[in-house]
């Protein structure tokens, strides 16, 4: 015992005024200074050491470890934000991670598979012994397969910028393929790049608080987003109301005022439905339309595709000069004056011999004349009257007359068309409740969208994303404090440049999309995909549970089959771990440095080593390093010779010019807590956008901006898609198709929608195993059924069923309740295999199929398959 | 074996400044306030304080039980599903029904209203259990086991066939600083104070919104104090 009493007085003294010692300790101060085991103290530590909590969440929580003889005795929140409104940021889960950290799942040692693949009989190895056989066999399925039939997996590059930014420079500088995560989860929300040009953008949790009306689509925050749900309530505590559009009754839509039950996979129409009835109830913003999106741009009858000003005959239009736009109605407040084109972040200058950018036409009810606009700013030029609506004929310059009409109302007549009793046949809500719904939506500004993952996770995700898009549009919520459209779902964002640390100079990593390596190429496959040559031949995969956690699981376990070599780095002994050739026992983040930030709240924080790692195991870091070294020593000279505060070091350069997201940022800032990154405080999506009249999109880091800015050449938001997909199909403007599962399993024989939510319990498979929490949800599977789901198929509580389609199946126990929706079975997707009653996990019926659309365009995670998780038919029956 | 220090001091600055309860009157009277509104069933107060307190496995100081039908499941009301929480854990009584009955006085109530339980008198009796109308004590049977093998947490583990509950944090107080629960609750519904201030936070909440206690008329007057969940305004104007 080493604790001196005096060392305790000193304590209270920094703790406390004055007063509060007094009070506190009163007249028992003498008699509680004992010993070890005096009740009224706390045990002393060896240190507290500061990191930050980032699996696949969101979360990016700073936390304490406490460590005592070397072990962790307690994580708890750091609760240091700056800005106090974030305090505490952290969840049951992380704070329960020392369990994990030296449980009874820890990976210690490098294991070598002893028996057939998926046997999960191991044998020890060593380092070397491992090192040297991943090297040879890299080597040689390189040389006779070419090495982008090696192929890196793992979740996510957000949670760690360092570790996970390790595998794609290793990529970059071995040629070997990297996988995808924010499309493979399906988290990607298409209807983002589809309409704003962006991966995707948010408004920072805390400006939740500011909002007067939060519509949660398919969102339960308070369950997947536990240390940003307060905000929520500190909005509902300033009057604000919330309503909630589920098809399960959440904790989310507990705490709703009302809570609309809607039939999975049928959000578009609601979406269409309360755009029609805003547009009804004259409470449209079109100063907001005409500003900002593509809406009176003119729209080719012949070909569908969107006038350009250089199709027209000469002189036939306006032509008020460049950068022209004025904000309507009081929009752009910021913008510089008309005729002067803003700076765009991000922008480089366009090659000598680059084709000038388009130039789109409107026309003006005013002067019955066709008026270009051009993409160098936001705005319509002064004193054009922007038509909406019309059919108009102009003269090309091969002297040929075309119609055209302006692109909302192409937009408009097929929102018309969803009439709240039609909406109400197909989602299952009533008319009145949808009318009610949007009048008070539209009632109240700013109001925000949440839309999560029951939203996103389908086939058609990107339909219900351009609907709701459409509904923020609309109302003019974009770009406002409180307001907005934003999806939460994963861990995906890239705030800082890193590419210094990704690339090495110029070249990139080859990112294939991981849906191709389940299901190999589609024949709509974008041709930029560098897919390989000879498919996959080797997986090297690191912290992620892809074999179990992977959608349509039993279809990915063929191209794995197909593997020669499987790697599979971890920390704990998950179901994936079990079908390695090859382990390597990884470090957790409590034994390593690295460098995160998530997209619901901009602060920059590293990770520092609370431990030394325990047992043998390591970071990526460190195994490539090694595997390289062996591989070719030069490269290891050339890039891989730096540490990890190098590498930060590296990227804070980067950003942290003028204007930067570094800017001013220091690693010994980093070490002591959490930085906010130069954002806008708030930071709220497309706020620039909207107030200085800058064309979109922003960038999305790391990509260079021209990379997502080609998805919407009118540079404004974009209702109307001219690309030829979007034509053959149907969706050119934001509409609804059922969901894609219904074509594959017939809904008479299949009748039941499953839907895998993510659980507040688990993030996706992590903290599956821990002891603690299992002790609470009692650490086996349940299957939420409706009362009338049960008893049609004679189930009771507690009974084991299987649910069952053409992909596989997978066995857990009913749990019937009226928060399911009847017609659903809801098992929450993390479960270990071990945790269920039968099968690998949900995933054995989950869909890969691969929306064409999501392929017209190709930017790794920006533009690019996103999976549907929920799109998904079985039949249940008691076991 | 290394210099140790208090986990307390060894607290980077902005972290400690959190956790400070701040000043309060010169005759504190302890309270904690949850607010059911804000409380999001996500039980990290439950975590952090087996976490705290070395509870072993299988016993829990603070749960919280689901106003509804069973674990995160509603409740129809109605026509209308509902649900909300109740964190439960001991209520520091004024009036303990434990400390009554205990035979050797090893649960007894401090000068500031909290109740204590010293392991080291306690004979195993368990008639504090039964006589608790809030059924939060916690009787080690066993053993105590835990996930990992070593001590967590920040006080010693107590011994086989001795009874355990909720201290609010004393170790804590003892330093100035809140109650773990209060510290790690992330819907920031948990408050801790002294009623002894009119001003405080804590009294103001009480007065403000209706602060409740648990089974009011046995008049056992506890010192935890519940604010209820709003009232919802559906979709009318
Ligand atoms: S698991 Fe996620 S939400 Fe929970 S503490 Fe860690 S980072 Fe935060
Ligand atoms: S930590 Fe807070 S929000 Fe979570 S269960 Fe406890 S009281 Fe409720």
């Amino acid at each position: 015992m080493t604790v001196t009493r005096r060392q305790f007085l000193k304590g209270v003294g920094a703790a406390a005024g004055a007063a509060a010692v007094t009070g506190v300790l009163g007249g028992a101060a003498e008699t509680v200074l004992a010993g070890r085991d005096d009740p009224l103290r706390s045990l002393p530590v060896d240190r507290v050491v500061r990191t930050t909590c980032s699996p696949n969440c969101t979360g990016s929580c700073g936390q304490l470890a406490f460590v005592r003889d070397g072990n962790i005795v307690k994580v708890q929140q750091a609760a240091d934000y700056p800005d106090k409104s974030y305090n505490p940021r952290g969840c049951m889960k992380g704070i329960s991670y020392h369990l994990l950290v030296h449980g009874p799942d820890r990976i210690k040692t490098p294991l070598v598979r002893d028996g057939d693949r998926g046997s999960g009989k191991f044998r020890e190895a060593t380092w070397e012994e491992e090192l040297d056989r991943i090297a040879s066999e890299f080597k040689r399925i390189g040389a006779a397969w070419g090495w982008d039939s090696i192929h890196v997996f793992g979740q996510v590059p957000g949670s760690g910028y360092i570790q996970k930014g390790a595998n794609y420079r290793a990529c970059t500088a071995l040629g070997m393929t990297h996988g995808t995560s924010f499309d493979f989860n399906g988290d990607l929300p298409m209807g983002m790049p589809i309409t704003f040009g962006v991966q995707n953008a948010e408004h920072e949790s805390k400006d939740w608080a500011n909002s007067r009306f939060i519509l949660a689509v398919g969102a339960n925050p308070l369950e997947t987003r536990i240390p940003d749900a307060h905000f929520i309530e500190d909005a509902l505590e300033k009057g604000a109301r919330l309503v909630v559009v589920d098809p399960t009754f959440s904790s989310t839509a507990s705490k709703a005022d009302a809570w609309i039950k809607i039939k999975p996979g049928t959000d578009a129409v609601l979406g269409l439905a309360l755009c029609r009835r805003v547009m009804e109830a004259g409470k449209a913003d079109w100063d907001f339309m005409r500003t900002y999106t593509d809406a009176a741009l003119l729209v080719r009858a012949d070909t569908h595709k969107r006038l350009r000003a250089d199709e027209l005959a000469p002189g036939q239009a306006l032509d008020p000069g460049p950068a022209t736009g004025i904000g309507l109605g009081g929009y752009g407040k910021k913008a510089l004056p008309a005729g002067t084109a803003p700076e765009v972040p991000g922008a480089v200058a366009p090659a000598a011999d680059a084709p000038p950018p388009p130039r789109f036409v409107v026309w003006d009810t005013a002067s019955q004349k066709p008026v270009i606009v051009g993409t160098e700013r936001l705005g319509i030029p002064a004193g054009v009257d922007a038509a909406l609506e019309g059919t108009f004929t102009l003269t090309l310059a091969d002297g040929s007359q075309v119609q055209a009409t302006p692109g909302f109302a192409l937009v408009k007549a097929e929102v018309d068309a969803w009439t709240p009793e039609k909406a109400a046949e197909i989602t299952g809500i009533p008319a009145e409740d949808i009318v009610r719904l949007a009048d008070a939506y539209a009632a109240e500004r700013p109001a925000a969208i949440i839309m999560g993952g029951g939203s996103n996770h389908w086939y058609h995700g990107d339909l219900n994303g351009r609907a709701l898009a459409l509904l923020a549009s609309l109302t003019g919520n974009v770009g406002r404090s409180g307001g907005g459209f934003s999806v939460y779902v994963g861990q995906y964002k890239v705030r800082v440049d890193t590419s210094p640390w990704w690339n090495i100079g110029d070249h990139k990593a080859k990112v294939v999309p991981s849906v191709y390596f389940v299901r190999g190429r589609t024949e709509t496959m974008n041709k930029n995909v560098p897919y390989p040559k000879n498919g996959f031949k080797a997986l090297f995969c690191t912290f992620a549970n892809m074999f179990i956690q992977g959608m349509d699981v039993n279809r990915l376990h063929q191209t794995l089959d197909g593997c020669e070599l499987v790697v599979v780095m971890d920390h704990q002994m998950t179901d994936t771990v079990g079908y390695a050739d090859i382990v390597l026992p990884a470090t957790t983040w409590y034994e390593k440095t690295d460098l995160t930030a998530t997209p619901l709240h901009p602060f920059l924080q590293i990770q520092q080593p609370a431990l030394p790692p325990v047992g043998q195991a390591r970071s990526e870091l460190w195994v490539w390093q090694e595997i390289i070294k062996r591989i070719d020593p030069a490269i290891f000279d050339a890039s891989f010779d730096m540490t990890e505060e190098q590498a930060i070091q590296a990227i804070l350069e980067k950003g942290g010019g003028k204007g930067g997201p570094t800017e001013g940022i220091t690693l010994e800032q980093l070490k002591a807590g959490p930085v906010r990154l130069k954002v806008p405080d708030p930071d709220v999506a497309f706020v620039r956008q909207i107030d200085e009249l800058l064309p979109f999109p922003p960038r999305s880091l790391p990509a260079p901006l021209a990379a997502t800015a080609a998805f919407i050449p009118t540079r404004r938001i974009e209702f109307y898609k001219e690309d030829d997909r979007f034509i053959e199909l149907g969706e050119t403007v934001p509409t609804y198709k059922p969901p894609h599962d219904d074509s594959v399993h017939d809904p008479a024989k299949y009748p039941i929608a499953l839907l895998s939510p993510h659980s507040k319990w688990r993030i996706h498979s992590s903290y599956a195993n821990v002891a603690w929490l299992n002790e609470i949800t009692g650490g086996r599977a349940p299957v939420l059924l409706a009362p009338e789901t049960a008893a049609e198929r004679g189930i009771a509580e507690g009974d084991l069923v299987e649910l069952s389609n053409t992909r596989g199946k997978v066995r857990a126990w009913a749990h019937i309740t009226k928060a399911a929706a009847p017609g659903t079975a809801t098992l929450f997707e993390g479960w270990w295999s071990r945790q269920l009653g039968g099968g690998k996990s949900v995933n054995e019926l989950t869909s890969s199929e691969v929306n064409p659309i999501h392929e017209i365009q190709f930017v790794a995670n920006m533009w690019a398959p996103s999976t549907g998780w929920k799109d998904c038919r079985c039949e249940v029956t008691r076991v | 074996m290394s210099d140790k220090v208090s986990p307390i001091e060894a607290l980077p600055p902005a972290s400690r400044a959190y956790g400070e309860i701040g000043a309060v009157s010169a005759d504190p009277r302890w309270v904690m306030v949850v607010d059911q509104e804000r409380c999001i069933g996500c039980w990290s107060c439950c975590v952090i304080c087996k976490s705290e307190n070395d509870v072993p496995d299988g016993m829990w100081w603070n749960r919280i039980n689901t106003v509804g039908d069973g674990l995160d499941t509603p409740y129809e009301e109605q026509g209308r599903l509902a649900m909300h929480w109740l964190p439960l854990a001991c209520q520091h009584c004024e009036n303990p029904a434990c400390t009554r009955v205990c035979p050797v006085s090893a649960t007894y109530s401090r000068e500031d209203g909290l109740v204590m339980q010293d392991s080291q008198r306690c004979i195993g009796c368990r008639y504090c259990l039964v006589a608790c109308p809030y059924g939060v004590r916690q009787f080690n049977w066993g053993r105590p086991e835990r996930p990992v093998p070593f001590d967590t947490g920040m006080v010693a583990p107590r011994p086989l066939g001795t009874m355990e509950k909720c201290t609010m944090c004393v170790h804590r107080i003892t330093d100035g600083q809140v109650p773990s629960c209060v510290w790690s609750c992330p819907g920031q519904a948990r408050i801790f104070g002294d009623l002894n201030d009119p001003d405080s936070k804590v009294s103001r909440l009480i007065r403000d919104r209706g602060g409740y206690q648990l089974l009011e008329e046995r008049g056992t007057d506890p010192h935890v104090y519940y604010l209820p969940p709003r009232r919802k305004r559906g979709l009318e104007p």
